[in-house]
């Protein structure tokens, strides 16, 4: 059981379902990942039901609709929190300045 | 962190991946400057202590005498020779070159300058979770700050004693005597001069540690924000997963 997830880990695990239905060991590549963490987190997200069983059978996972608006949620919700800062801008002290948008960089 | 092997991933990960690993960058180039600093400032002192041996040993072997002849009689001064303060000092000076430069440019990169360094980042299998990470980071900057703060011990002590030993000398070519002059004046001289330059230094190397420190506490925030709104929007409300 997983107390935490790790945000970076569900956006990566979803990530690498977004373009299609995949076996377990190329997802577990594609989301760079070890066997242990990477079982935890697809009984995870399963578990939520972000991923489901691929209806074609063969032992492929997919992103299901909610998968996508999870995956959508956290890649721009981390990309806002972790834009490399504009030393340009004033006020980004802190570090923390817009996210860059896919398409808008 | 191989982000850019398949470019038909959405790119908002990547960015966050990127933004993640340079925020890694930030903080080991933080704790990499702050202990050069505290490595010159060390140093700064240490050079300083043997620069005045130095220069008593000069005095002693090199003194240059100077006779002054007025109407009360004939005196005789001497000094160690000129050189031999600026052979003694530089590398003292030197060194607090490099720790101001350490400062001023550590001060840039927390406010969002381009960090300095390399840094290797983790295998993505074998990376702690982003809470463990910024747990760690800021711990290690709490650690790095302890450290810059401290720096400025040997720096003021080195410049008490920089300032006392001009203000003495000074009083000393000119012909000044008595205790209150000869020991008072420089003591309270040295430490007036000695302190009102560091203000400045200080100051900056507070903004340098608090614009690290606000930065992680920042993206802390951000992500246990995230983190429980996610949890709420996709894995229901009561459940923590």
């Amino acid at each position: 059981m997983i107390e935490r997830p790790d945000l970076f880990v569900v956006a990566r695990l979803l990530e690498a379902l977004v373009d299609g239905p995949q076996l377990k060991t190329p997802l577990q590549q594609r989301a760079g990942l070890n066997y242990t963490v990477f079982q935890r987190y697809l009984d995870l997200v399963v578990r939520f039901g972000m991923v489901a069983p691929d209806p074609s059978g063969e032992g492929r996972f997919a992103v299901t609709p909610k998968g996508v608006d999870a995956h959508r949620f956290l890649s721009d919700g981390l990309a806002k929190i972790f834009a490399p800062p504009d030393p340009s801008r004033d006020g980004v002290r802190a570090g923390i300045a817009p996210a860059t948008r896919p398409g808008t960089s | 962190m191989d982000v850019g092997e398949d470019s038909s991933r959405p790119r908002s990960v990547e960015v966050a991946e990127l933004g993640l690993a340079e925020s890694r960058r930030r903080v080991d180039a933080q704790v990499r400057r702050g202990r050069r600093f505290s490595w010159f400032a060390w140093g700064f002192l240490f050079a300083f202590g043997l620069g005045e041996i130095l220069l008593s040993l000069l005095f002693l072997l090199f003194p240059m005498v100077t006779t002054t002849v007025s109407g009360s009689g004939t005196s005789t001064s001497s000094a160690p020779p000129a050189w031999g303060i600026l052979v003694a000092f530089a590398p003292a000076a030197v060194l607090l070159g490099l720790a101001v430069r350490e400062l001023v440019l550590g001060r840039r990169e927390a406010r969002g300058g381009p960090p300095s360094g390399r840094t290797t980042d983790p295998d993505p299998s074998n990376a702690p979770p982003w809470i463990e990470e910024i747990r760690v980071a800021q711990q290690r900057l709490t650690r790095g700050a302890s450290e810059i703060e401290w720096s400025f011990v040997p720096l003021v002590l080195g410049f008490i004693a920089f300032a006392e030993l001009g203000v003495a000398s000074g009083l000393a070519s000119a012909n000044f005597s008595g205790a209150g002059l000869t020991f008072v004046v420089p003591s309270v001289a040295g430490l007036l001069i000695g302190i009102v330059p560091l203000w400045p230094l200080y100051h900056i190397a507070q903004q340098w540690i608090r614009a690290g420190q606000e930065r992680l506490e920042l993206q802390s925030r951000r992500l246990v924000q995230l983190e429980v709104e996610f949890v709420w929007r996709f894995a229901g409300s009561g459940s923590t997963p």
